[in-house]
């Protein structure tokens, strides 16, 4: 498996990410 | 040190883990070695032990694991991920 080093990062908030699912 | 069990919630999703951290309301995520590293910290890790999972996982010598461990813990700890006995 190629190996990139671990990250970490933010998707987004809560609230915005529901919003998208309607298009918790 | 391990993951903060309250107020956090994370899966494996294609690889990669999916985290909802309640305390800020956010989602974040990692990728494939970051998800070797949090399956780890489900228990309580040392940076060594860290380190040697991503040797087992990927091959890479064991100094290269050791800073990219320390740098992603340094990541955890900046997110309040890590439980407060940790900090």
């Amino acid at each position: 498996m190629a190996y990139e080093a671990p990250t970490l990062e933010e998707i987004g908030s809560v609230r915005e990410l529901t919003l998208a699912a309607s298009g918790l | 040190m391990k993951l903060r069990t309250t107020g956090v919630s994370w899966r494996e999703i294609d690889g990669e883990t999916v985290i909802l951290d309640l305390s800020s309301s956010t989602y974040l995520k990692t990728n494939a070695a970051g998800s070797t590293i949090m399956r780890l910290l489900a228990e309580d890790r040392t940076t060594a032990e860290l380190a040697d999972g991503l040797v087992e996982a990927y091959g890479i010598p064991a100094d290269q694991a050791t800073a990219d461990a320390e740098t992603f813990i340094a990541m955890l700890r900046e997110r309040n991920l890590l439980d407060s006995a940790d900090s």
